[in-house]
């Protein structure tokens, strides 16, 4: 998905939607469907549930915009609504959503950096970028989609704060501790192999 | 939170995003240049092409049968409402209605006869009628 529509634009595709006029629901599903899909599928991970929830999604924006009053993106008021279907399906089996952070945790590792990292060697390497796909796979829900909105789609920390309901602190630290940790064990994986 | 950590890799994220040319000079933000490169390219199937319209129009025909269901439900809401307030206003005043109707037609018992002599005087002039159309239609056979 590209960058964020200017507000106009929102408030636009919002009054035509509201007005039933022909096709303006089906251009706002298209403007913000990559942004639904990723969300919810960084958070539950199944292309059926992901299919389903996203309609679900777009089902609660169709009949809730009147409620939508412009005092934030369009962009994050549905980034809000997936997440919240997203983190309910969730709930619902049980599965939990963040882990929390352990207060010992300590980024020691952090500090043994390599001075010869070869950047274009290591995206070149299959084996490597496929398990760092999977250290990220292996993270939590929450701290996978914030990964996902700010890196992905580009989604500053104050409206991924908005849209999880997280204060921004709190976003900016799952980002910290997270990339610290994939670095960590991108240096570990490295350091073995060679 | 390591301060020069969280600059290294916004700035890693920074560079990315630029397309900045690999060679930093700096171990540690090319390391998270490498996390923020697989961040954005994840192996994520997109949607499918059709999903717009089919989503679009499965959400507008479930919004109209809500609708519809809403509306039905007002209107059986709103004729429950009138049976229930005409069922009290009756319990309530229907005793004073009937004894204002009695006495209103003690009142008029007079012109209530006179009526009815009118009312005698049009029903035979209906039947006279009917009885010479009649005729006329049978000699015309």
């Amino acid at each position: 998905m590209g960058p964020r529509e200017p507000v106009e634009d929102d408030r636009a595709l919002v009054e035509a939607v509201l007005a039933r006029a022909p096709g303006a629901f089906e251009r706002l599903v298209r403007a913000y469907q990559g942004l639904c899909w990723h969300i919810i599928n960084r958070m539950v991970r199944h292309p059926d549930d992901t299919r389903d929830l996203c309609q679900e999604t777009f089902l609660r924006v169709y009949r809730y915009l009147h409620q939508y009053r412009f005092e934030s993106a369009l962009k994050s008021w549905i980034g809000q609504v997936a997440y919240s279907v997203a983190r309910r399906h969730l709930e619902r089996k049980r599965i939990p959503i963040a882990e929390t952070a352990d207060p010992d945790e300590s980024f020691d590792v952090l500090d043994r950096v390599r001075d010869d990292f070869d950047l274009e060697g290591a995206s070149a390497d299959a084996e490597l970028v496929r398990a760092l796909h999977a250290e990220i796979e292996a993270l939590p829900p929450l701290q996978r989609t914030v990964l996902t909105l700010y890196h992905l789609e580009e989604v500053p920390i104050a409206e991924i704060a908005e849209m999880t309901g997280l204060a921004a602190g709190t976003v900016k630290s799952h980002l910290f501790r997270c990339r610290a940790k994939l670095k960590a064990r991108l240096e570990a994986r490295i350091g073995g192999t060679r | 939170m390591n301060q020069s950590e969280w600059e290294a890799q916004e700035r890693a994220l920074r560079e990315e995003r630029q397309g900045a040319a690999a060679a930093s000079g700096d171990a540690r933000v090319a390391a998270y240049r490498l996390i923020a490169r697989v961040l954005r390219d994840p192996p994520l199937a997109p949607p499918p092409e059709d999903f717009a319209a089919r989503t679009a129009a499965r959400v507008e025909l479930a919004a109209r049968i809500l609708d519809d269901r809403v509306e039905l439900w007002l209107q059986r809401a709103l004729l429950g409402l009138l049976v229930l307030g005409g069922a009290a206003a009756t319990v309530v005043y229907g005793g004073e209605w009937l004894r204002a109707v009695a006495v209103r037609m003690a009142e008029r018992a007079d012109l209530g006869a006179l009526t009815g002599a009118g009312w005698a005087l049009a029903v035979a002039a209906c039947v006279g009628l009917s009885a010479a159309v009649e005729r006329f239609a049978r000699r015309d056979a």
